[in-house]
């Protein structure tokens, strides 16, 4: 075999030491690769600042274990800056192994920032029903919700005194891997809120055409807008520190690209319309 | 380093289920699968307990919402494609899931997937990303005109343009993906390093 036929072939074993070298070095000593904020991002924290004092916001984790890297630090670095502007919020989520998350996020920003639990934020937790139960959160968030996480009526919670329905939330901000469509409809389409989204990387193509149509108000996809909502907030989190590494690693995998093609033009026998480049290598 | 059992417990695992990735289906990676795959079945069992408990029992028992019992008796019924005999009678609350959802999807789908990307596709041509969006959007449909035979070199031409603007969106989309299970490494790394091994930077 050629340089380039074994470069073909080498073992995925090598791929993964290369990919574990280019996340873990960065991650160990930071390279402080510069990092511009995108004009979705600063949409997206501007429409959050003009917020008044107890402005009334709802968020939903609707993110699976699996999207925690992505759409934790948007989370985080979004109540972060929700908690300086004063916004009273509620949180639920309608993925069950995700109960935890807004539980988690809420107590480590809003209840370490003194916030008062009913009077400030509500964790309704998860609910059952997917779009129609949303569809009836939407109507009436008590056909949904008779009681919070903890078990708490919700008559017993000042801030759920003051929502009735949707349309008593200031904004909705959703972060979301994969059921996006269901606030669309729901929120954006049927009852005309301002919907902001936090999406995985991979939904961003698909999900960037609702914010061009106007569907949503703003939107935050991946890692990257973790990190770009965490500089210009001023609440520096792990997205930042993740950057440099995710950069060394789409490095990484662009240059496996780049000597995978080369190698597969390098190798191939066009014979007889055979364009599988298999024939030197076997 | 860490002190937290629950802490020690995840990096053990993680590391369980890296270890796929030089020996396939060895043992230690079998046990972390299995143990995932128990606790979320776990897990599963007890927010439908809580959701029967909060949702259903107590709205019926303590105050008297018997509303409830219609979709009570449509979800046993689901259970009759358990018996030969209730195969039937269980496609009654199918039937009713799926009439549920689409009426309720429909509703806003409309607007949001056809009425607002048309109206989101009639922009002034005054940007070259303009004319790109408005000319690729007609280019692609004019590659699924599938209806009658594109003829001549103009025709042929704008389709084939269509096709490159779609593997434009195709390489986009897998950038993406790279760009997303990077993200999901790079977060389970920042776990064990920074969380597990207390490495501060």
């Amino acid at each position: 075999l050629s340089l380039w036929g074994k470069l073909s072939n080498i073992d995925r074993k090598w791929i993964y030491a290369l990919t574990l070298v280019v996340v873990i070095v960065p991650l160990l000593k930071p390279l402080a690769l510069p990092l511009s904020v995108s004009d979705e991002v600063v949409a997206v924290y501007e429409r959050i600042k003009a917020l008044p004092p107890g402005a009334k916001v709802y968020v939903g984790f609707d993110y699976a274990p699996a999207a925690l890297g992505e759409l934790q630090a948007q989370a985080l670095a979004v109540l972060k800056i929700l908690a300086l502007q004063d916004a009273r919020i509620v949180v639920m989520t309608h993925i069950p192994e995700s109960a935890v998350f807004p539980d988690s996020c809420t107590k480590q920003v809003y209840g370490q920032m003194g916030k008062t639990y009913g009077t400030d934020y509500v964790n309704l937790g998860y609910f059952a029903g997917q779009e129609p139960a949303l569809a009836a959160f939407c109507e009436n968030p008590r056909a949904v919700f008779q009681a919070d996480y903890y078990d708490a009526p919700l008559d017993t919670l000042p801030l759920m005194d003051e929502i009735q329905s949707i349309q008593d939330f200031d904004l909705v901000i959703d972060f979301n891997d994969g059921t996006e469509q269901w606030w669309i409809r729901q929120v954006s389409m049927a009852y005309k809120k301002p919907l902001i989204l936090g999406v995985q990387a991979i939904m961003g193509p698909s999900v960037r055409a609702h914010l061009q149509s106007g569907a949503i108000s703003g939107l935050m996809i991946g890692l990257q807008a973790g990190a770009e909502i965490e500089k210009i907030g001023e609440v520096p989190g792990m997205a930042i520190a993740a950057m440099d590494a995710l950069s060394m690693g789409h490095l990484a995998i662009a240059f496996l690209i780049i000597v995978g093609n080369i190698g597969y033009l390098v190798t191939r026998k066009p014979k007889n319309g055979d364009r599988s480049g298999e024939g030197e290598l076997k | 380093v860490s002190t937290s059992l629950a802490v020690w417990v995840g990096a053990l695992l993680s590391l369980a289920a890296y270890s796929f990735l030089f020996k396939q289906e060895n043992w230690v990676y079998s046990m972390s699968e299995h143990l995932m795959i128990g606790a979320a079945t776990g897990w599963g069992f007890v927010m439908a307990y809580h959701n029967l408990r909060s949702l259903v029992f107590e709205p019926l028992t303590q105050r008297g919402d018997f509303q409830l019992l219609i979709p009570i008796v449509l979800g046993i019924l689901l259970y009759g494609r358990y018996f030969k005999k209730g195969v039937r009678i269980s496609r009654v609350p199918v039937a009713f899931m799926v009439a549920l959802t689409s009426g309720v999807a429909v509703r806003g789908a409309v607007q949001s997937e056809i009425i607002q990307q048309l109206t989101g596709t009639m922009i002034p041509l005054n940007s070259i990303n303009n004319v790109l969006l408005v000319v690729g959007v007609l280019a692609v449909l004019w590659y699924f005109f599938l209806s009658f035979k594109r003829g001549g070199p103009a025709g042929r031409g704008f389709a084939t343009f269509g096709r490159y603007v779609m593997m434009a969106a195709f390489g986009s989309i897998f950038a993406s993906t790279v760009a997303g299970r990077f993200s999901v490494l790079i977060a389970h790394f920042q776990y064990l390093i920074y969380t597990w091994l207390g490495y501060t930077i």
